[in-house]
């Protein structure tokens, strides 16, 4: 049908047309602050036209589509770009905390504490006879193992903290997950026939959010199915599977020092594949960053124990020995009949000798015992425990036999002199064995978490081995001690220990500063996409407002129409 | 900014609050530089200032230990300074008193008032001897604990050592605070030196074992089996369990293949099925070897010229045991390695007689030429390789058989020592090794120190920590003393201890004139003359003898017995006489003052040696003093040249002090302004400049505040205010 009521229709349908464009510009006003939101624009096409004899004639407009404006290649950029702000953020974050750990560049880090310790080793090496400045020693000492004990406990408490963020953020995406896999759900149901009749706009904006927000958490990779369906991985596992989640958990390993929380998939325990984001970072950091400054450290108090328990194991304080038991027993590994080198001790043990030197006080004469330890690994004698007991008793019985050595019953061993006339020192030790067993040694432990002054030396300053003779003002023993802060112990004797140090905390801090630079720039680069997703997603109030005028005034011509057409049947029925 | 097609409402907010977020976070940088006045406050602010930093603080710290160091030192050397100026003081006046008491008004009255004049200087000596320095005795050595000078019965014993306290004066140099009493006072003589290389032998090394059986003579201990022929040789085996218990034995031989070790000795008891022993000594470390330079790190090759070739790598090794083992357990090389048959090098014998043993060098090393096994070419089939000597230093652990090239040296009939007025025959009947020697010294009461010679590590020096006492070394009736090698030597004794101690005197110019046969004469100057053998050395050489008079010395240190003996070469009807020149006591010193007439020989009487002395301050001030209370003028004068030879300690000594207080301050200087510079440094590198964060401050103000007011604008811009 032609003519005025054909007019009629087509401007009433216009009129509807303009109603939703109105609408759709109140909807794109109405969510210009909505995170993610894409503006929408109404698609209004021409109608088919009707063959009227001497031609086509038009039908009016419809509406044909409401669709979002958005730029698909950019939303796998934003993605990745996301896991790598929360990745390189992250780690910034917990590197500035570690610095604060080392708390260098003050008064009291451990590079002081290191440094006092030497200090009072050369005060020693100075005035070996004087009490005061043995207690000085060892007060230093011990505030230094305290220093690393204390670096030692922060950082595995931020590896905590991080473990605990772990598990936050796990259920984070565990939500997000979800969501995403509801949209999915809704998302199909709405789209069922095809997108052609549109899209889901404002659940489709609100799902890829929910994306962007799971990949500042992990990263991700997204698969859209012709249904409308996204699929999620992580790694080469699914997270999101139409509208199913595998729910992800963590795994919570305790370890002495620390608790270890690895984000898994719940159902199968299996780890997670991390490529980048918030949890990568996370686990990075304390895994590796963390992981590796507190191997440096432990490496540092390792050798700084070795060594001093080495120097102190071979000389003689104020007064000699008479009664000496191992820090090492049965219970930190050692076996009575495992050869030492294979025993499991804290510090390498070799083929060697050292001597057991006796003095008789009375008359100030020594006599070396050499106790040999046989390591070569040949003709199956290789020496142990029990038989360096039997080995020191079958020497000293002639001529000392009132020292003798004994293991103790928790597997310790003992040497003790039972005539105070007759004291005993170690001395000239090349296999390590008396710093690997803790026979009168100077700090018990191994690591910074457990570096302590050994309780047999903390109340008996007179037992600090400055000399190597029976002289009370021999320092040649306090100054090797002093000398071990020159001595290049570390990365194959090629750094000195406050070296060593120097470069663990130089790592942090050029660490730290590259990751906070590329959180900087990754922010950058983030705000960049975001902009150029703005740039077309974005609204624009004044470009809706002149929107607004331009449908204001369509619908109002639209109108004018009707009440032309209806003058005219005024006109015709007037007739 | 990249070029954006559309500029959006949120955008324009996001690009603005961005600017603004970093605009106050530089803003925040800059408030907290110039808060703590620091452009460095944390590691990553710029790690490689803050590295440095670190590394100067560290510096700045050890230069201040350091300082405190020098301060102790030379607060030390201070004192000791005092101390020897007071010495000084001390021989000066002992010089007038001696002076004074030469001349003839001297009486006996005022010479015993002298000797209390003396005894006095002596107590001074002592006091000075014995200063200490907050609480420790500067010249004791490292035994810093007790007064280093005690004097008893007419004597002072040194009871310190020579051990040097080393104080670091920067990260590779020490510095000696102390300077110890033999050093300053002469204290311990040094007189009685080993004349003898000690030269002991390699050994595989002692251990304790089981023996499984036996005979009277001998001793099977298959667990010795392989350790290498004469692994043991030399070596004493003592008994800890069983009827043969304590005793112990020199082992003479060692069967490689059966483990029987023979002993010297008389017949063993019957050994009971096991019985507990252990071989004294220890296996023979690669860094004694070759005179001590030791053995370089790294491997050679032994090939049996089968095919079969092996490299030994020494780094890992400690000892020639751990490579007799090591060469001994491989399972295929056809090579034995034990001792040569000298006992002073390897030895290396084919286990097959087809085996042609080939030792090379690997990685251009020395390690084979080192072990004295590098052959020119393979040795022939069936050969051995002869190990040359490898010079082992004495060690205090060194086995005695090991001594004297494994002969050892004769235990039993002692060394007699005389120390003053006290005299001992010590004895070594039950030493196994140097130490044991050295402890018999010591236990021996008489004030006697054993110790390896300086720059001469196989011999043993005596030395006497008692001053004015004469100390002498004899045989006890065997041969003892001449193989430790501390028999003395007339080298060694000084003229100034024959005559009983009173010495000899040497005039200014010629001493004597000889008379020979052909009517000839010519004269000879003592004055050059310390030792018994320079008087040899004087006269054989005095110019105008031309071999016409020829002396010797007789002498026999074991029972300490010396004369001189002159004989005429001449013929002629002239006497053969010896003559006093220039008033010189020295012809009637030693006994030649005599006329042969026609003989040909003018033999002295005995010198009577009393020993050697230590020349300190003390031995001279007892001489001194003891020759006042005799009033023997000759005696007096005696002193003199121990006077003369204990100044010149005590001014080198002061010297030495000196120099070291001046390199102690030179140093401490050099810290000081060392520090000022690592303090500039440390300025520069962490410090804030605040001329230019101030600008940069108000910059950033400024550009903030234009942000802010920009984003008021912008944002308060919308069409819609127009509609």
């Amino acid at each position: 049908m032609s003519g005025l009521f054909s007019t009629l229709s087509i401007t009433n349908r216009a009129l509807q047309n303009y109603q939703t464009a109105i609408q759709t510009t109140g909807h794109n006003i109405a969510n210009a602050n909505t995170e993610g939101y894409s503006r929408q624009r109404v698609r209004i096409t021409s109608t088919a036209p009707q063959f009227i004899g001497p031609g086509y004639v038009g039908t009016g407009s419809e509406v044909a589509a409401v669709e979002r404006l958005i730029d698909q290649g950019l939303q796998s950029r934003m993605q990745f770009s996301e896991s790598d702000l929360g990745n390189f953020e992250t780690t910034a974050r917990y590197l500035s905390q570690v610095e604060t750990v080392f708390n260098e560049l003050t008064d009291t880090d451990l590079s002081s504490a290191l440094g006092q310790f030497f200090e009072s080793l050369n005060d020693f090496a100075n005035q070996p006879e004087d009490i005061t400045v043995r207690n000085q020693v060892i007060q230093n000492a011990q505030f230094m193992a305290d220093s690393f004990v204390q670096m030692s406990v922060n950082l595995n408490s931020i590896r905590t903290d991080i473990s605990n963020e772990i598990d936050i953020q796990v259920q984070t995406v565990n939500r997000l997950a979800t969501e995403v896999a509801l949209l999915n759900e809704e998302i199909q149901r709405l789209e069922v026939g095809g997108t052609r009749f549109g899209q889901a706009n404002d659940l489709r904006d609100r799902r890829e959010q929910a994306l962007r927000e799971i990949s500042n958490i992990v990263q991700i990779r997204t698969h859209e199915t012709s249904t409308g369906v996204v699929n999620v991985l992580i790694g080469s596992d699914f997270l999101v599977l139409d509208d199913d989640t595998a729910e992800v958990g963590t795994r919570l390993t305790v370890t002495p020092d620390s608790e270890i929380r690895t984000p898994v998939f719940t159902f199968d325990n299996k780890v997670l594949e991390l490529g980048s984001g918030e949890l990568f970072g996370l686990v990075e950091a304390r895994d590796t960053l963390i992981t590796g400054y507190l191997n440096d450290l432990d490496a540092l108090a390792n050798t700084m124990i070795r060594e001093m328990n080495n120097l102190q194991a071979q000389g003689r304080g104020l007064v000699g020995l008479t009664d000496v038991t191992s820090g090492v027993n049965l219970s930190d590994g050692l076996d009575s009949t495992t050869p030492f080198n294979l025993a499991g001790l804290n510090f390498p043990v070799q083929d060697g000798s050292f001597d057991i030197r006796v003095v008789n006080e009375l008359t100030g004469t020594s006599s070396d015992i050499n106790i040999t330890v046989d390591l070569d690994g040949l003709n199956n004698d290789d020496t142990t425990l029990s038989s360096l007991v039997t080995q020191i008793n079958a020497k000293l019985s002639l001529d000392f036999p009132m020292v003798t050595a004994q293991i103790q019953p928790d597997g310790a061993l003992n040497i003790s002199s039972n005539d105070p006339n007759f004291t005993f020192y170690f001395n000239d030790d090349n296999t390590g064995l008396l710093a690997g067993l803790g026979m009168n040694r100077f700090f018990a432990g191994s690591r910074a978490i457990d570096i302590v002054v050994a309780p047999e030396l903390s109340g008996n300053p007179q037992r600090l081995a400055g000399a190597t003779s029976i002289n009370p003002g021999d320092n040649s023993n306090a100054a090797a001690m002093a000398q071990l802060q020159f001595a290049k112990i570390l990365n194959s004797n090629t750094t000195t220990l406050e070296d060593f140090y120097q470069g663990i905390v130089g790592t942090l801090g050029v660490q730290s500063a590259d990751f906070q630079a590329r959180a900087i720039n990754q922010d950058f680069l983030n705000t960049q996409l975001i902009n150029e997703r703005e740039s077309l997603s974005g609204v624009n109030l004044d470009e809706e407002a002149t929107n607004l005028i331009l449908f204001q005034r369509a619908f109002q011509a639209s109108a004018r129409v009707i009440s032309v057409i209806d003058q005219l049947l005024q006109s015709l029925l007037n007739i | 900014m990249a070029r954006l097609g559309r500029v959006t409402t949120s955008m324009t907010r996001n690009i603005l609050l961005q600017d603004i977020r970093r605009n106050n976070a530089s803003l925040l940088q800059s408030q907290e530089q110039l808060a703590t006045g620091r452009r460095v406050n944390r590691l990553s602010d710029d790690p490689i200032s803050a590295r440095l930093v670190m590394r100067m603080d560290n510096e700045i710290q050890q230069n201040e230990q350091f300082s405190r160091n020098h301060l102790q030192a030379r607060n030390f050397l201070s004192s000791t300074e005092d101390a020897l100026g007071d010495l000084n003081n001390v021989v000066n006046q002992a010089r007038t008193i001696m002076l004074r008491e030469m001349q003839d008004t001297a009486s006996a009255e005022t010479r015993r008032l002298s000797a209390t004049e003396v005894g006095a200087l002596l107590d001074r000596a002592l006091a000075a001897g014995n200063r200490s320095f907050a609480g420790r005795f500067l010249f004791g050595g490292s035994a810093t604990g007790a007064a280093p000078f005690e004097e008893s019965a007419s004597t002072v014993r040194y009871a310190g050592n020579s051990d040097t306290i080393d104080l670091a004066v920067d990260a590779s140099n020490s510095i000696a605070m102390n300077i110890t009493g033999s050093d300053a006072f002469g204290a311990l003589t040094t007189q009685v030196q080993g004349d003898r290389d000690m030269n002991p032998n390699l050994t595989y090394g002692g251990l304790v074992s089981n023996a499984t059986g036996g005979t009277p003579a001998t001793l099977v201990d298959t667990s010795l089996i392989g350790k290498g022929d004469n692994a043991f040789v030399g070596l004493d085996v003592r008994f800890i369990t069983g009827p043969n218990s304590p005793q112990s034995r020199r082992i003479t031989a060692f069967d490689n293949t059966t483990g029987t070790l023979t002993f010297a000795g008389p017949p063993l008891g019957a050994a009971p099925t096991t019985e507990q022993y252990e071989i004294t000594g220890v296996a023979t470390e690669f860094s004694d070897l070759n005179g001590g330079l030791g053995v370089q790190q790294g491997r050679f090759r032994i090939s049996d010229g089968l095919g079969t070739q092996s490299d030994f790598d020494i780094s890992a090794m400690n000892d020639i045991a751990d490579l007799i083992n090591a060469i001994n357990a491989d399972p295929t090389l056809n090579v034995n390695a034990g001792l040569n048959a000298a006992g002073n090098g390897l030895l290396l014998t084919a286990s097959i007689p087809a085996a042609n043993i080939d030792v090379t060098e690997r990685d251009g090393a020395h390690v084979a030429a080192q072990l004295g096994l590098l052959t020119a070419g393979p040795a022939g089939a069936g050969n051995p390789v002869i190990g040359t000597d490898l010079d082992p230093t004495l060690q205090l652990d060194t086995a005695i058989g090991l001594l004297n090239a494994g002969a050892g040296f004769d235990q039993s009939s002692g060394v007699t020592v005389q120390n003053g007025a006290q005299t001992r025959n010590i004895t070594f009947d039950t030493a196994l090794t140097v130490q044991d020697i050295f402890n018999e010294f010591m236990d021996a009461g008489v004030d006697v120190t054993p110790r390896f010679q300086d720059g001469q590590p196989n011999r043993i020096d005596l030395v006497s920590s008692l001053n004015g006492a004469a100390f002498l070394v004899t045989e006890g009736g065997g041969t003892t003393a001449s193989d430790l090698g501390i028999l003395m030597d007339p080298n060694e004794i000084s003229l100034d201890q024959i005559n009983g101690g009173l010495g000899f005197s040497s005039a200014t110019g010629a001493d004597v004139e000889i008379r020979t046969h052909d009517g000839s004469t010519f004269t000879v100057d003592f004055s050059n003359a310390n030792t018994l053998a320079d008087v040899i050395t004087a006269i054989n050489t005095a110019p105008g003898n031309g071999g016409a008079v020829t002396a010797t010395l007789n002498a026999d240190p074991v029972s300490n017995l010396y004369s001189y003996d002159l004989t005429d070469t001449t013929v002629g009807a002239a006497n053969f006489e010896v003559l006093q020149q220039n008033g010189s006591f020295a012809a009637e010193s030693i006994d030649i003052l005599q006329n042969a007439g026609a003989g040909n020989l003018i033999s002295s009487a005995d010198q009577n040696v009393v020993g050697v002395q230590s020349q300190s301050i003390f031995t001279t001030l007892i001489q001194l003093r003891d020759a006042l209370l005799s009033n023997n003028r000759e005696a007096i004068g005696a002193v003199s040249d121990d006077m003369d030879a204990a100044e010149q300690t005590i001014l080198g000594s002061r010297a030495a002090v000196g120099g070291r207080l001046n390199q102690v301050d030179a140093i401490g200087n050099r810290l000081d302004s060392a520090n000022v510079t690592l303090q500039e440094i440390i300025s520069r590198e962490r410090d804030v400049d605040l001329a230019e964060t101030v600008v940069l401050f108000q910059q950033q103000q400024v550009i903030l505040q234009a942000g802010l007011s920009a984003a008021g604008q912008v944002l308060g811009l919308s069409l819609l205010d127009f509609i």
